[in-house]
C-alpha cells in the first residue's frame, strides 16, 4: 500500500462520512450490549466459584452424642472418593469462641471463632503461607474481620479492622477462664472470597490440646465432613445415609430429644442451602449465558446487516470507480479497510461507555442499593446469594480482546463476501442498484 | 485506424422466460479523429451498445476488439487497465460523488494510474478544469454546480487517464439548448485532437458536429454519414 491508497482511503471515508457516522450508531450500541453481557456472565462465574470454593458450602456437618463412635463413623466415611477430609472432633459452640484482644472494635473484646483445619482444607491465602501438619500455635486471619459481640447475629458495621500488618506477629487470644494462648499469624485469607470475617484457622491439634487443658467434656460432638465440590455434597450425604453411617433425622427438635441417646443425625442446611444456591446459580447462569448468545447473534447479524446496506449504497460507486479501471482487488482492499476502520471507532466508543456506565452503576450499587456488609455466616447464604456489592465486576481485558478480533474477522469476512456479490454483476447493474 | 471492432455483435435479455434480442448481427468499426452519433427510439438499445463498447457490459456473442485486441476471454483485471487507459465515460446523470469537491471527482481516475503521482495529478487536474472552464470553481461540490457545469466536470474527468476513446450516454438529455450546445463543441473538439467519440442522443443537434450517424432499429445498426 502506497501514499495514493492512503488519499484515497482518506476521500473515501470522506466520501462515506455521513453514512458511516450512521452506521457507528447501531454498531457502538450492540457492541455495548456484547460487552455488558460479558461483564455479566463472567463476573458472575467468578462470584459463584467462590461460593463454591466456600468451605462452608462444602460441609456436611454431622452431630453425634457417643464419643467413642467417632472412629468408627469417621472410617466408614471416609471410604468415599469424594471426601476431601474429615474435620475432627471438635465440641460445638461455645467452646470455640474465642476472645481475641487484638482484633476487638472500640477497646471491646472481640468474640471470633476458631476453626480447626489442616492441610488438606485451608482457605487459599493472599499473604504468607497454610497451616501444615507440623504447625503449632499458628493462626490465619481474614484479612478485614469484625468481631462481633453476638455469637449468632451478625451486626452491619462499616468499620472493620484490616488483619494484613499483623502477618507474622503474635496475637493473643483468650479462652473461658482468661487462659491467654499466643498464635503467630501466618496466613491472611480473603474475607470477601471466602465470606467470612470472624473465623480464625488454627490447626485441629491444638483445638483438641486447649479444650483438654481447659478440661471441657463435650456434651456432644460433630464432625464436619469436607466435600471436594459442592457438586458432590448431596451424593455424599447420600451415601452416608445409604451405608447407615449415620440414622436418617433432619429435624433439630430431635437433637434434644435424642441428647442422652445414641442417635447421630447430619444437619440438612448446608445442603439444603448449598441445593438451593446449586440450583439458584444455574438459573442465574443459563439467564446470563442465554443473554451473552442472544447479543453475540445481534452483534453478528447487525454487523452483516450494515455491511450490506453499506455496500449497497456505494454500489453506484463501486460501478463508477470499475468503469474508472478500478480493479476488484482495489476496491476490496479500499472498502475493507474502512469498514474495519469505522468498527474500530464503534468499538472505542462503546468501551468508553462501558467504563463510564460500569463506574456510574457502581456509584449507585455502593450508595443506593447495598449496605457496608461484608461477612455472612452460612446460614445466611440463601438471603446473600445476590449481593451485588460482593459481585467482581471486572472487565475482562481476554473477552474483550477476543471480541475485538472477531469483530475485525467479521468484518473482512463480510465485507469481502457481500462485494463478491456486488461484483458478480455487470457494471452497468452496479450503477442502477440502489 | 480502427479504434474499436465489432463483429457480428448479438444481445439479448431473457426476462420471464421471454427472449429480448436488443442487438442482432451488429458489425461496425470505431475510428479516432472522429465523432459518432447513434440514435434511435427510446428502448432501441443504443446505451447497452454503448455500454458494450464500453467494456460494461457483455455480448451474448460475437466479438469485440480494441486497437486490435480482443476482449472476449480477456482476464477482469485486464479489462479493467484497458477502460483506466483507453476508455473515458460520461453519463446522461453525471454520477459524480456528492461529498468530493469537482477538483477530486476529477482527479479520482488518476490514482490507479501508475504513470501518476501526487504532483502530477494536482497538475493535470488543474489542466483538465481550466480546459473546461471551471478554474474558479474547482473547491466547490456537485451540488452547488449548474447542470451545464457538472457535465463539464463529466467530461474532465473522462478525460483524466487521456483514454482514447470517449464515450458519451445522451450527455445533454439534462441540460438546456445553450448547455447542450457548449458540451457538443467540447466533444467535437475532443474528437479534432484525435479522440474517438461515440455520442447516444436523442437531440438532433448531434449531427452537426458528427462524422457518421448510426440508427439503430430493431436490433440492428445503420450507418447514415
Amino acid at each position: 500500500m502506497n501514499n495514493m491508497f492512503f488519499i484515497l482511503l482518506k476521500r473515501r471515508m470522506k466520501s462515506n462520512r455521513k453514512k458511516n457516522i450512521a452506521l457507528l450508531i447501531p454498531i457502538s450500541i450492540i457492541l455495548l450490549f456484547v460487552f455488558f453481557s460479558n461483564l455479566f456472565y463472567y463476573s458472575l462465574e467468578q462470584y459463584i466459584n467462590s461460593f463454591k470454593n466456600n468451605i462452608e458450602l462444602r460441609t456436611i456437618s454431622i452431630d453425634y452424642f457417643n464419643k467413642d463412635n467417632f472412629e468408627n463413623i469417621k472410617h466408614k466415611i471416609e471410604k468415599n472418593d469424594n471426601i476431601k477430609m474429615i474435620v475432627s472432633e471438635y465440641e460445638r459452640a461455645p467452646y470455640s469462641l474465642s476472645y481475641c484482644l487484638q482484633l476487638a472494635n472500640d477497646n471491646k473484646d472481640g468474640i471470633v471463632f476458631l476453626k480447626p483445619i489442616n492441610i488438606k482444607v485451608c482457605p487459599e491465602v493472599i499473604k504468607g503461607r497454610k497451616i501444615t501438619d507440623n504447625d503449632k500455635y499458628v493462626v490465619i486471619l481474614p484479612n478485614k474481620i469484625y468481631a462481633n459481640s453476638e455469637i449468632k447475629d451478625i451486626i452491619l458495621q462499616n468499620e472493620y479492622t484490616n488483619c494484613e500488618n499483623l502477618i507474622n506477629q503474635e496475637i493473643d487470644i483468650k479462652f473461658e477462664n482468661d487462659v491467654i494462648k499466643k498464635f503467630k499469624v501466618i496466613g491472611i485469607y480473603d474475607s470477601e472470597i471466602y465470606k467470612e470475617t470472624e473465623t480464625l484457622y488454627v490447626p485441629a491439634e491444638i483445638i483438641k490440646e486447649i479444650n483438654n487443658e481447659l478440661g471441657y467434656t463435650p456434651k456432644n460432638f460433630k464432625l464436619e465432613v469436607v466435600v471436594d465440590k459442592i457438586e458432590n455434597l448431596e451424593s455424599v450425604n447420600n451415601y452416608i445415609y445409604d451405608n447407615n453411617i449415620v440414622e436418617k433425622n433432619t429435624l433439630v427438635e430431635e437433637r434434644e430429644k435424642s441428647f442422652n441417646n445414641d442417635v447421630s443425625f447430619i444437619e440438612r442446611e448446608t445442603i439444603n442451602e448449598s441445593n438451593i444456591s446449586l440450583d439458584t446459580f444455574k438459573l442465574i447462569k443459563s439467564i446470563s449465558y442465554f443473554l451473552l448468545i442472544v447479543s453475540i447473534f445481534l452483534f453478528l447479524l447487525i454487523l452483516l446487516v450494515t455491511d450490506i446496506d453499506k455496500v449497497y449504497y456505494s454500489s453506484r460507486e463501486i460501478g463508477l470507480m470499475r468503469i474508472q479501471g478500478y480493479k476488484e482487488k482495489q476496491i476490496q482492499l479500499l472498502t475493507i479497510i474502512e469498514n474495519i476502520i469505522i468498527s474500530i471507532i464503534s468499538f472505542i466508543i462503546s468501551l468508553i461507555l462501558l467504563i463510564i456506565i460500569e463506574k456510574i452503576i457502581w456509584i449507585f450499587i455502593n450508595n443506593f442499593i447495598s449496605k457496608d456488609y461484608i461477612g455472612i455466616t452460612y446460614n445466611e447464604i440463601k438471603n446473600q446469594l445476590f449481593y451485588i456489592k460482593d459481585i467482581p465486576w471486572n472487565i475482562n481485558v481476554i473477552n474483550i480482546s477476543i471480541t475485538f478480533i472477531a469483530m475485525i474477522l467479521l468484518q473482512l469476512i463480510n465485507t469481502f463476501i457481500i462485494n463478491k456479490y456486488v461484483f458478480s454483476k455487470t457494471i452497468s447493474d452496479n450503477l442502477k442498484m440502489k | 485506424m480502427n479504434k474499436i471492432t465489432i463483429i457480428n455483435g448479438y444481445k439479448e435479455y431473457i426476462k420471464l422466460k421471454e427472449k429480448i434480442i436488443i442487438l442482432d448481427n451488429i458489425n461496425i468499426s470505431f475510428e479516432s479523429e472522429m465523432m459518432y452519433g447513434i440514435f434511435g427510439k427510446s428502448g432501441s438499445g443504443k446505451t447497452t451498445l454503448l455500454n458494450i463498447i464500453g467494456t460494461i457490459d457483455n455480448l451474448t456473442s460475437g466479438t469485440i476488439t480494441f486497437d486490435n485486441q480482443e476482449i472476449n476471454g480477456m482476464k477482469k483485471d485486464t479489462i479493467a487497465d484497458l477502460r483506466m487507459q483507453k476508455i473515458g465515460y460520461i453519463f446522461q446523470d453525471f454520477y459524480l460523488n456528492e461529498n468530493l469537491t469537482l477538483e477530486e471527482n476529477i482527479s479520482q481516475p488518476m490514482f490507479i494510474n501508475p504513470k501518476f503521482n501526487k504532483k502530477s495529478i494536482q497538475e493535470r487536474s488543474n489542466l483538465l478544469i481550466d480546459m473546461v472552464g471551471l478554474k474558479e470553481r474547482k473547491k466547490h461540490y456537485p451540488n452547488e454546480l449548474s447542470g451545464g457545469e457538472r457535465q463539464r466536470v463529466c467530461i474532465a474527468r473522462a478525460l483524466a487517464n487521456d483514454p482514447d476513446i470517449i464515450l458519451a450516454d445522451e450527455p445533454t438529455g439534462n441540460l438546456d439548448k445553450k448547455n447542450e450546445k457548449i458540451i457538443f463543441e467540447m466533444l467535437r473538439k475532443l474528437a479534432n485532437n484525435g479522440k474517438c467519440v461515440i455520442v447516444v442522443s436523442h437531440s438532433n443537434s448531434i449531427f452537426e458536429y458528427t462524422n457518421k450517424a448510426l440508427k439503430l432499429e430493431e436490433g440492428k445498426l445503420i450507418e447514415y454519414e
